[in-house]
């Protein structure tokens, strides 16, 4: 699954999940992707879970990007702690989405099959998601 | 043939006045360009939506007339168009104004002509690039560039060196850049893939005993808790 190799700070804020993404709101890879509708954390389960159901869905041909990494550390407490003790243990590892952001892109495969893989992907994230193409593929310009 | 697009001056600008605009149905935009003093610009969103929709898209010359100041008309390049990240709202766009005997900096669009042997016999067709920077007169700026892929066998790729050469126009790109290429499917082949979908199953069982185990755990040390 994916994670940092290493990282600078084993805990870190939590952070605000405001506005929307700066970058990477555009299909720059592949023909088709997945699009983010709302801000969410993402874990590394969820990406990979994703990703398991476009490769699965594809089977054979096409190619996958993944353009989110998850390298902001969430840490927990044992159950039944009482507070105090300082911060907890890292539990797992996220990725911070907001708006906009194409998490998945797909290649090689016709636009049904993108599309089905796709909704599939969505079904595994925490966030509502589009289905978006390249812009000269005829998808994003209205 | 040129396209025409008509603006009119903006008198207002700032992001207030911006969104004004487009609360009009009307796209804020700029028109800058060498020894031009920076004039701000709105124009009418359906009628840019229909310009890049045209032959040439984004890319290309466009006859800007602007209103109100004696028609007067500048050959332009549509340089930037912004974007909303969900909406698909034009928000603000750049045109360039040229000078006929200045050589500009442009991205022209690749066509594919044909279907490449590769893809017939089972291969992937792999873009790396969409578009191609060139450097030209913008009389010589051509709209789209045709290129016939038909010959590309399994593995071949296409480089910008490959490009066909046209008069007065000269390509930016590393020349070894790479266009297209043709890869192979992952075909199954028995015990090789299969081995790999194995191994990944079984660490995913892996993970889920594991995490069954930690549970079990966290429960065990919960039960003397309970009794005391």
């Amino acid at each position: 699954m994916l994670m940092p190799r290493k990282v600078k700070h084993r805990r870190v804020h939590r952070g605000r999940l405001k506005g929307m993404s700066k970058g990477g709101t555009r299909v720059n890879f592949g023909d088709y992707g997945l699009q983010a509708l709302e801000p969410s954390w993402v874990t590394n389960r969820q990406i990979e879970s994703a990703r398991i159901a476009i490769t699965r869905h594809i089977r054979r041909g096409g190619k996958v990007w993944i353009n989110i990494f998850p390298s902001k550390p969430v840490s927990k407490k044992p159950a039944e702690t009482r507070m105090g003790s300082g911060k907890g243990a890292p539990d797992k590892w996220v990725a911070v989405v907001k708006p906009g952001r194409v998490m998945f892109e797909l290649s090689g495969v016709p636009e049904a099959t993108a599309r089905e893989a796709m909704r599939l992907a969505a079904n595994k994230l925490p966030m509502k998601c589009r289905f978006v193409k390249r812009e000269s593929l005829g998808g994003e310009v209205e | 043939m040129q396209r025409l697009l008509k603006a009119s001056i903006r008198k207002e600008t700032g992001k207030e006045a911006a969104r004004r605009v487009r609360k009009n149905g009307r796209i804020p935009g700029v028109l800058y360009g060498h020894g031009f003093e920076p004039l701000p610009l709105d124009l009418d969103g359906k009628e840019f939506h229909t310009l890049l929709r045209k032959k040439g898209g984004a890319h290309g010359l466009v006859d800007l007339k602007i209103e109100g100041k004696k028609g007067e008309k500048h050959t332009v390049v549509i340089k930037e168009v912004q974007k909303h990240p969900i909406k698909d709202q034009i928000l603000h766009v750049d045109f360039q104004k040229i000078k006929e005997e200045e050589k500009i900096h442009s991205e022209v669009s690749i066509r594919y002509l044909g279907e490449p042997i590769g893809v017939k016999m089972g291969g992937i067709l792999q873009h790396f690039i969409y578009d191609v920077k060139v450097e030209c007169l913008p009389k010589d700026l051509p709209e789209y560039i045709e290129v016939d892929i038909s010959k590309l066998k399994l593995h071949d790729s296409l480089k910008v060196s490959d490009l066909p050469q046209i008069d007065n126009v000269h390509y930016l790109n590393n020349p070894d850049e790479i266009i297209v290429s043709i890869i192979a499917k992952r075909i199954k082949v028995k015990g090789v893939l299969a081995e790999e979908e194995a191994a990944a199953e079984a660490e995913a069982a892996e993970e889920e005993v594991a995490s069954e185990v930690a549970q079990g755990e966290e429960l065990e040390a919960q039960e003397p808790k309970e009794s005391e």
